[in-house]
């Protein structure tokens, strides 16, 4: 692995100890935000090289974590917003490694397309990532009233496209 | 009502989400590809790059710069969007011309584009080389129209610019990254303003055939582009739309692009804006052929748009304020404007970890008398005069959240407009990082660039083009 004067070699072992352990639940949360296992990949791509550009300063305050969370949350968002982003030429397909297919994950993931983005997020972070209400307002910059009310509504809305029964019905049933 | 999966509790919905995200671990190979797009950002993160040439570099140029998620392990640029130019395309999926062959049909296309153009063009079938000026394909090219070297045209061209053509119904043909986005024309239609480039609204215009066809212009602000060694780059282009009655549209884009080499002045800058200005109406005259392929199929039964895109009165009043605020430390996008990470007067903000954006509506006159009145603890807000001898109430606050280490301000401007509407515009941040510690000097930081931006808020707030609706 190579290394440069500023980081050195010992920062860099600690960036891919980082990538290592955390890579994975990132990509998870790209995905269920955006829809696209492709632009997902490219999301923590981003993040995690943001987190090395700024690895020296991050490692020694919060932890990369959080920012690392801050910035596929919001690159998901912001990628649903600016598809034109992602218009660009290319002739190399790179290697990319396939999300799981369960048979289930389409309708999941139509279900969750149709809530607004920042639900979505919300979702992703209360019931996939297990992150606490105060963390997850913070991560998105709302109010933890709007974290609790969106999870609730977000949740009651996935039942509902994936079992077909109505939202208003849910509290009922649950 | 029935759900694709039966009757099922929170838990396993819950379950159902964390399994459909779930994907294989990362290898050595994702550190080392992360290692090395996180240099090539750092390297980047203070400076414009202008990557591509031609029609794929004007797209990636109207983004501003190059975006880390698109560099692979070697710093190159390698993307997964479906646009292997050697791949044959999908043929255009209404009317009768969908049997003809799509990579042939986009050459019909092009060869009607360049007649249209006029005889200084001609179609060169490898003419655009795919990835970016920096790091070009080899042996890998999409086809477009260029102007034929030595004709009256080409003399107009700036030396060391690059002036291409392309034109189809999007989705429908390879040629031109631009052409192959699923976006609707609505979408494309919308003004975005990044980085020291702008990209304007879709604006009707007839053609010699009296059909009426979509305008919108590329532009970048003069000194504003700059390479990855300070250079100065330059982009322009307009492109045409021409809606059609089943729904399709057909798009023709013309791109001036100055190549790696180029000198770039401002009468190079004005010239390349004027030849696009003078080559309009011949671009508009192709996307209005009925000839382009593939024939539109039967009639959806509505209407085209007349103004796709068009900005609501309240996105036109987002613009103006962007506008006064500025790129590139403010940029608009999807009719909100944004604080442009990085750009302009960010580096003036007391840390890197500073989001926000700014918007101005109209408020009530109770909203108005709660936000700016004195009460107990607060001041009233202060009064100033505008340029235009126009009085406006200010405010700015920055603060701590000591529950989530956050820092939260906002500066606003009230005015009260002849018409009775209350207008304000307002710049909102938040930080993160921010602890006891250092509270004093993010909050003073904070509020010092709030005064940088004070006479801009003003100016929007007292614009006159700004409009309410009620």
């Amino acid at each position: 692995m190579g290394t440069d004067q500023r980081t050195g070699a010992g920062l860099d072992d600690e960036f891919a100890a980082f990538v290592l352990s955390a890579q994975r639940r990132l990509r998870r949360v790209a995905y269920l935000v955006c829809g696209d296992w492709h632009r997902a990949e490219d999301i923590v791509q981003t993040a995690l090289a943001q987190v090395y550009a700024r690895w020296d300063r991050i490692r020694r305050e919060d932890g990369p974590e959080g920012y690392a969370h801050r910035a596929v949350v919001n690159a998901a968002i912001d990628e649903r917003r600016r598809p034109w982003r992602r218009e660009r030429a290319t002739d190399v397909l790179p290697d990319r490694a396939a999300p799981v297919d369960d048979g289930v994950t389409p309708a999941v993931l139509e279900a969750l397309a149709t809530l607004p983005k920042r639900q979505r997020a919300v979702v992703v972070l209360r019931y996939v990532e297990d992150i606490d209400v105060e963390q997850t307002a913070a991560l998105l910059g709302i109010s933890t009233g709007t974290v609790k009310s969106q999870a609730s509504k977000g949740l009651a809305s996935l039942r509902a496209h994936l079992t077909g029964a109505p939202a208003d019905a849910m509290g009922e049933s649950a | 009502m029935t759900g694709p999966l039966g009757p099922m509790d929170d838990d396993s919905v819950i379950g159902l989400l964390r399994s459909a995200g779930d994907g294989p671990d990362p290898t050595q190979s994702d550190v080392a590809r992360a290692i090395a797009a996180g240099r090539k950002f750092r390297r980047k993160r203070q400076t414009m790059q202008v990557v591509g040439s031609g029609v794929a570099a004007l797209t990636v140029v109207a983004l501003g710069i190059t975006t880390v998620s698109a560099l692979d392990g070697d710093g190159r640029q390698s993307v997964t969007a479906a646009a292997d130019p050697t791949n044959e395309p999908k043929p255009g999926a209404q009317g009768p011309a969908a049997s003809l062959s799509a990579k042939q049909q986009n050459l019909d296309n092009l060869d009607l584009l360049a007649k249209a153009l006029g005889s200084d063009f001609r179609v060169n079938p490898k003419g655009q080389a795919a990835g970016d000026s920096t790091d070009p394909k080899e042996g890998l090219t999409y086809p477009v129209v260029e102007v034929i070297p030595g004709s009256p045209t080409a003399e107009r061209v700036p030396s060391a610019y690059k002036l291409t053509a392309v034109g189809g119904v999007p989705g429908t043909v390879t040629a031109g990254v631009q052409l192959r986005t699923n976006q609707s024309l609505d979408q494309k239609c919308k003004p975005r303003v990044e980085k020291g480039t702008q990209l304007s609204a879709c604006s009707p215009l007839p053609t010699i055939n009296d059909r009426i066809v979509q305008v919108q212009e590329f532009r970048t602000e003069f000194g504003k582009l700059q390479d990855s060694t300070g250079k100065l780059r330059d982009a322009a282009a307009t492109m045409i739309y021409f809606a059609r009655p089943d729904g399709s549209f057909v798009e023709a884009d013309l791109n001036l692009v100055s190549q790696a080499g180029a000198t770039v002045t401002r009468e190079t800058h004005d010239s390349a804006e004027n030849l696009l200005g003078d080559l309009r109406d011949k671009l508009a005259a192709f996307a209005a052929d009925p000839k382009v392929g593939p024939a539109p199929g039967a009639s959806n039964g509505q209407t085209p748009p007349e103004n796709p895109g068009r900005p609501t009165s309240d996105e036109q009043n987002q613009a103006y304020l962007q506008e006064a605020l500025g790129s590139p430390t403010f940029g608009l996008y999807d009719g909100k404007v944004v604080l442009e990470n990085n750009k302009g007067r960010y580096e003036d903000l007391p840390s890197d970890y500073f989001s926000g954006g700014a918007s101005i509506e109209r408020i009530s006159q109770s909203q108005f008398d709660a936000a700016c009145k004195a009460r107990t603890g607060l001041l009233p807000c202060e009064e100033k005069t505008a340029e235009d001898g126009s009085k406006v109430y200010t405010r700015s606050w920055a603060d701590r959240d000591s529950t989530n280490d956050e820092l939260r301000g906002e500066s606003a401007v009230y005015f009260v407009r002849p018409d009775g509407n209350i207008a304000l515009a307002m710049i909102s941040l938040t930080s993160t990082r921010v602890t006891e510690a250092n509270r004093d000097e993010q909050v003073d930081g904070t509020l010092a660039w709030f005064d940088l931006f004070q006479d801009a808020l003003i100016k929007a707030a007292t614009d006159p083009r700004m409009t309410f609706e009620r």
